[in-house]
């Protein structure tokens, strides 16, 4: 038997609720997604179908024992409904292979890629789903539950840091081009480094855009990005600088200080706004 | 004495009449001036979408930002000038370049003969920076008449013409209407292109020295290769030192290595400024005759020379082997003494 198939526990039904808020805080903090399965079997059949799961299930998934009318929910981390489809399917057949039959045996499918997906809700639509499934005496023993499918949108923090207050419309417009489905940005706009740095706006936990001029009347641009890289959780912070400097030495100053993108004015909008897609995409694809 | 006193008085109060009615002429021109700003601000934040859709995405037409007074077309003008320093594309250039033709030709032609000078230059700034062909009648007129003009208007005209009129820039350049210095030619040469700096090198003998210096200067700065003739050329002046200075950095700074017959009588040049761009150069040149040579410069009497040759010795491949083996078998103190301080990292 390949090794992933030897027996694995099957878990308390208690720990789960443990799991499942650690895995959606995984899934909210580097947007993956975990497949739930929840099975229903018969009582008079509980030993065979408790041994046959420990049999199939994977040492990337995690099996858990509740009492009837869903004995079993099986939390597949990172996997998408279609590989728990066929995964389902496998357990199915091998049962059956063993000469037993799929009477009274049901199963339902959900997908979590929102990170909000509230514990209560997820057990209660797996379990509803499986009622119907077993109501409905269908010849396909299992559904799939689309519910909690729809990823929640990331909510980006926008930084512009720049004089010019035309420029800082350009910017914004083009910032409302420049987003993924799934992504919503929030602009608030400086016209100084000092105002920034005093506001509490760039502290929040939200992964954090600044597009800084380097030139500003109170605290330019570079102490900003001094400023910023050495804060404690800076990684979130993705900068960008305009600058009319075009030396090798600042080019290679800025870079080595933390600037992720160096934009040397006059720049080309619709570049920019690649520019901006591609980190975004880099992020949350 | 009443006499007296009363004139006094009546002159004092003349005076004061006089410094009122300048001090509120003064303060109507400042309010003026003050409403027709905030009419341009409005204008601008209630165009700003507008001037995006039209400028950078190309999804409105120009007629809905047609101007329908002055103040709109001062503001237009000043949006146009403001994003085009930040933004650049041929799109915005075209876009900005159909609107100024259509609605701004005329402010641009009235513009550039103001008695102000700031609004001229600014005019002529507007002309270069969105290359306004049509405009180039007029600077002619201005360069041939007799008004007197600014250094710093006279130099914008030229630079128009030399973008305009990409061959034919040189009888303007060698006859300017005002007297130029050598940064004032800077100015002018070093935006040109590569073919117009050859352009003007063909008559190289014919143009003042100050021009000599600056294109042998740029030809360096801007590492114009094909230009390298030029520069070896001008290393067998024999009145200029200058000149051969100028064009020993040039070469270096192009990163070239003529033929060792024109550079190694620099090696033993009575004048230091020479020996020193020699050094420069060496560090160019293939690696034996670079040792030989900068061991020479080595235990030159002059410590920048020393420095440069020392610097020049580390950056050749087994540079550092070079001046080990200076510091072994060299038995002059200060080449020794350089080689040390370069190994350490001085």
């Amino acid at each position: 038997m390949p090794e992933q198939y030897i027996n694995r526990s099957i878990l308390d039904g208690e720990l789960f609720e443990t799991l499942y808020a650690l895995q959606l805080s995984s899934n909210r903090r580097f947007h993956t997604t975990f497949t739930l399965v929840f099975i229903s079997v018969p009582i008079n059949c509980s030993d065979k179908w408790e041994k046959h799961l420990q049999s199939r299930i994977r040492d990337t998934d995690i099996a858990f024992r509740f009492s009837a009318p869903n004995p079993y929910q099986i939390l597949l981390t990172n996997a998408y409904k279609s590989e728990a489809e066929i995964f389902v399917k496998r357990i199915f057949e091998s049962f059956q292979e063993k000469g037993h039959h799929l009477k009274d045996v049901g199963a339902s499918i959900l997908e979590i890629a929102n990170g909000q997906a509230a514990i209560e809700e997820v057990i209660h639509s797996g379990r509803e789903a499986v009622s119907a499934v077993l109501s409905s005496g269908s010849a396909l023993p299992y559904v799939i539950v689309d519910t909690f499918e729809q990823r929640e949108k990331i909510i980006i923090r926008v930084s512009i840091l720049e004089e010019d207050p035309l420029v800082t419309q350009i910017l914004s417009n083009l910032l409302e081009r420049a987003v993924l489905e799934d992504v919503e940005i929030d602009v608030k706009i400086f016209y100084d480094g000092f105002d920034f740095l005093e506001s509490d706006w760039y502290q929040s936990a939200h992964t954090h855009l600044v597009i800084v001029n380097d030139v500003l009347p109170r605290k330019n641009g570079i102490d900003v990005l001094h400023a910023l890289r050495g804060m404690p959780n800076e990684r979130k912070f993705h900068i960008f600088m305009m600058t009319r400097r075009t030396s090798e030495e600042e080019m290679i100053y800025a870079y080595e200080h933390g600037i992720d993108e160096y934009i040397v004015k006059p720049f080309n909008p619709k570049l920019f706004e690649a520019q901006v897609k591609k980190l975004l995409g880099r992020l949350y694809s | 004495m009443n006499t007296t006193l009363f004139v006094i008085a009546v002159g004092i109060l003349f005076i004061l009449v006089i410094i009122l009615g300048l001090f509120s002429l003064i303060l109507v021109n400042q309010l003026k001036t003050t409403k027709r700003r905030a009419k341009i601000d409005a204008y601008i934040k209630r165009t700003e979408s507008d001037w995006y859709l039209y400028l950078i995405e190309g999804e409105i037409d120009m007629d809905v930002l047609a101007p329908s007074n002055s103040v709109e077309i001062e503001a237009a003008d000043e949006v146009l000038y403001r994003l085009q320093k930040n933004f650049n594309s041929k799109r915005i250039h075209t876009q900005a370049f159909h609107f100024i033709e259509t609605y701004l030709e005329g402010f641009y032609h009235n513009a550039l003969k103001s008695k102000k000078w700031s609004i001229r230059m600014n005019t002529l700034q507007r002309i270069i920076v969105f290359n306004l062909q049509f405009m180039l009648n007029d600077i002619e007129a201005m360069i041939r008449n007799n008004k007197t003009y600014t250094k710093e208007e006279v130099l914008l005209m030229y630079k128009i013409i030399a973008m305009m009129k990409p061959t034919k820039f040189i009888p303007y350049f060698l006859n300017p209407t005002l007297p130029l210095g050598e940064f004032d030619y800077r100015r002018l040469i070093t935006p040109l292109s590569e073919k117009q700096l050859a352009l003007l090198a063909r008559q190289f003998d014919e143009v003042p020295v100050v021009v000599k210096h600056v294109i042998i200067d740029v030809i360096g700065d801007k590492h114009y290769i094909g230009l390298l003739p030029l520069l070896e050329y001008c290393l067998d002046s024999e009145k200029n030192p200058e000149m051969r200075i100028r064009a020993l950095k040039s070469i270096a700074r192009i990163d070239a290595f003529p033929e060792i017959t024109k550079t190694e009588r620099f090696v033993t040049s009575p004048i230091w400024e020479e020996r020193l761009m020699a050094a420069k150069l060496f560090a160019n040149a293939p690696f034996e005759i670079a040792y030989e040579k900068l061991k020479i410069l080595l235990t030159d009497p002059v410590y920048q020379v020393r420095k440069q040759a020392a610097v020049s010795l580390r950056t050749i491949r087994t540079g550092d082997i070079a001046l080990q083996n200076v510091v072994q078998d060299s038995t002059d103190t200060y080449a020794v003494e350089m080689a040390n301080e370069m190994l350490k990292g001085g």
